[in-house]
């Protein structure tokens, strides 16, 4: 079995950099018609413009579904047999693993690019394949390229198994759910992506590049090794179990002989299966979120059921949660801070009325009317490649919101935006819908009498813009369940 | 009323099986295969393709239906789901005006041009641009939350929908229109659309930006 490594915890003269390094080398000199050439490889997750013969197998990453971890499981998977095949071939040894980028450890040093992607030549005075000029210039000088809230798992190993809004696996990739990223895929997925790649044509930061940076597959070995981690972190998680995210659909990849593979999600569940057959040296949950958060104070619900939509089988259910507040017309976001009221003429109250078909007690605290809060940005378009802000609630007006840690909501980094908002991309310029589960915080800012059932204030604070982004959003949202 | 505030989707699902239902009777009723005689008048010939739409189109959109109720408040949701419908069935009864109008010529009656129009609708799935249109056909636009906007914007979410909608299928509605709406055609029509669509995963109403499921050669000309 194949055991993939904290590549910050490599032993000296571990050689598994070394032979990644050559490995690369090779693939990069195969011509990019060549399934085990490094840009063929690349190019799978993306390519502008993707040439028409090429549909269908270039340019088929999957982000903002519940397909984002299995394609991804499956897309590293195959490229790494692919790297073991160069290396042994290369004389190395047979069983060469990817190793991962650990960057959510308490040492302050993972944060920056490990060392060996950073200098442009070798000792020898050679290229050296893995470093990328086209990436943030804090990460290839070795400062700390990702901050604590590009990295934060408080938010997705503690997230449910669901595809609902605020859950770990991003929406059900169905017909109209529009395309909403899970927890796990929003932070740190997104957010290190754009930090590595935060530079005029910075690759990470656009998925139609992000896979020619050696460093891609390191970072997603790692949001691989998290999906372990979580499904580590209480009994209660779990992988789905539609049939539809198991079995109705197939992706294709070449494996290490260049043949073509057929795979299902129920196929890549399970690290020890044959096809996959392998093991990440730590992929344990950090103890600081095995024990379960306090939930609401709610008695038994009494509201309609509030059912996970997972496609078609949703018909006929009931709709599993309330629109309470919108905003008017869509909003714009571009260098500044940003705020804006989000009106919210359903309040806590009335909304369990309308569930209960009965008043609730006028004295029942907001955390005994609502089980579910979540903040939802819909459709979210931009021309930019991965616009970031940070997004907070109720900031008191004229305050920085970043010396207001506890309002905190989450940090929005918009990997693959551009792609979702062109009109004739294969998306059809829909754009992004980002949804956050902020019961937790909505509740502690009842508790505190900060919280105005009418209205809502939403800030955004742009992180280190490259020029002025310009962002639109549809409609910031609240909903309650 | 209630339930259909909670389970606004089972609306377009009756409507469905009523079409249906008003259509089998009048073919019953005239003992025909067909709800339409052989040479209806202009407005029996739209009123037709209006009921044909809501047997066949309209339970495409309930999925549509329900992410469009769950983007509204409570009180609104039938209300915006009604304007919802209004505004991807407009489309389709224009284009159903401008198809009574054809039935002005005896082409429009030939049971062969019929059968092209299957052939049409058969090459017409095999167009990679098809593709787009049916992403398309599920693009969410934002909603305002009330207020006279929030009708439009409900209109304009049916008609965005509806567009390419039209754009995807109008051979095969046109097929089953000049047949007289023919049962068996329709039916056929309703069983076999999906197949021709391009992936499972869209006939499941894929919509992810980038998404496949499809099983190809890869190798060919014009890459690298």
């Amino acid at each position: 079995m194949r055991e993939r490594k904290d590549v910050y915890k490599l032993l000296p003269g571990d050689q598994t950099l070394d032979w990644y390094a050559r490995a690369v080398a090779a693939m990069q000199a195969l011509p990019q018609t060549d399934p085990m050439s490094w840009r063929y490889q690349a190019a799978i997750h993306g390519i502008n413009p993707l040439p028409t013969a090429m549909t269908g197998t270039w340019a088929e990453c999957q982000h903002g579904s519940s397909f984002f971890l299995p394609w991804h499981r499956m897309y590293i998977l195959n490229f790494e047999r692919i790297v073991a095949m160069h290396v042994a071939n290369l004389g190395g040894p047979t069983d060469w693993a990817l190793p991962y980028w650990n960057y959510t450890t308490s040492d302050a040093a993972t944060l920056a690019l490990p060392p060996k992607f950073r200098t442009p030549t070798l000792p020898s005075g050679a290229t050296n394949p893995l470093y990328v000029a086209q990436r943030s210039p804090i990460a290839n000088t070795g400062g700390p390229v990702l901050g604590p809230r590009d990295v934060d798992l408080s938010t997705c190993l503690t997230s449910s198994g669901t595809t609902s809004p605020g859950g770990f696996f991003g929406g059900p990739a169905v017909a109209h759910s529009g395309s909403m990223p899970g927890t796990l895929e929003l932070t740190p997925h997104n957010a290190v992506h754009r930090q590595v790649g935060n530079t005029f044509g910075g690759w990470m930061a656009d998925p139609d590049l992000a896979a020619l940076d050696p460093i891609f597959w390191l970072h997603h070995s790692n949001i691989d090794r998290l999906w372990e981690v979580w499904l580590d972190c209480d009994p209660l998680h779990k992988n789905l179990t539609s049939a539809y995210w198991l079995t109705a659909v197939t992706f294709q990849f070449h494996d290490a002989t260049g043949s073509l593979v057929t795979m299902r999600t129920a196929d890549v569940l399970s690290l020890t299966a044959p096809m996959l057959d392998y093991k990440y040296s730590d992929a344990s949950c950090p103890i600081a979120f095995s024990a379960p958060g306090p939930g609401p104070i709610v008695p038994t619900p009494t509201g309609p059921v509030a059912a996970t939509p997972t496609g078609i089988g949703t018909l006929m259910t009931a709709l599993p949660r309330e629109l309470v507040g919108a905003t008017l017309s869509a909003v714009r976001l571009g260098d500044k801070v940003a705020h804006f009221p989000l009106p919210t003429p359903v309040t806590p109250q009335a909304f369990r009325f309308a569930a209960d078909k009965a008043a609730p007690s006028q004295s029942a605290m907001t955390r005994q009317l609502v089980n579910q809060v979540t903040l939802h940005l819909e459709q979210v378009t931009s021309t930019d490649v991965a616009p970031t802000y940070d997004v907070f609630l109720n900031v008191p007006i004229g305050d920085d919101p970043n010396k207001h840690e506890d309002r905190f909501v989450a940090r929005v980094a918009m990997f693959g935006i551009k792609q979702a908002s062109d009109p004739l991309g294969s998306h059809g310029g829909g754009g992004q819908t980002f949804a956050f589960d902020i019961t937790k915080l909505y509740h502690h800012l009842a508790d505190l009498g900060e919280i105005d059932p009418k209205s809502l204030r939403v800030s955004f604070v742009p992180v280190s813009p490259i020029g002025t982004p310009h962002v639109t959003i549809g409609r910031i949202s609240l909903y309650f369940a | 009323m209630i339930s259909l505030q909670s389970r606004p989707d089972r609306l377009v699902i009756a409507i469905a099986v009523l079409s249906w239902v008003w259509m089998l009777g009048e073919a019953a009723a005239a003992q025909r295969l067909s709800c339409c005689g052989p040479h209806p008048t202009q407005a029996a010939d739209l009123i037709s393709w209006i009921v044909m739409v809501g047997a066949m189109m309209l339970p495409t959109t309930a999925l549509a239906v329900r992410d469009v109720a769950t983007r509204s408040f409570r009180s609104r949701r039938l209300r915006v789901v009604l304007e919802y419908i209004l505004g991807y069935t407009a489309c389709w009864i224009l284009v159903g005006t401008v198809f009574a109008l054809l039935r002005r010529y005896p082409l429009a009656h030939d049971l062969r041009t019929a059968a092209a129009m299957c052939l049409l609708a058969a090459a017409w799935a095999m167009l990679p641009v098809r593709a787009h249109w049916f992403v398309r056909c599920h693009r969410q636009i934002p909603l305002c939350p009330s207020g006279p906007r929030s009708d439009l914007d409900a209109f304009r979410q049916g008609a965005v929908h509806g567009a390419p909608c039209i754009k995807t299928c109008w051979p095969l509605m046109f097929a089953c229109g000049i047949t007289g709406h023919d049962l068996v055609v329709m039916i056929g029509g309703a069983v076999l659309a999906p197949t021709f669509r391009r992936s499972r995963f869209e006939f499941l109403g894929g919509f992810d930006w980038r998404f496949s499921g499809r099983t190809r050669q890869v190798s060919g000309p014009g890459v690298g």
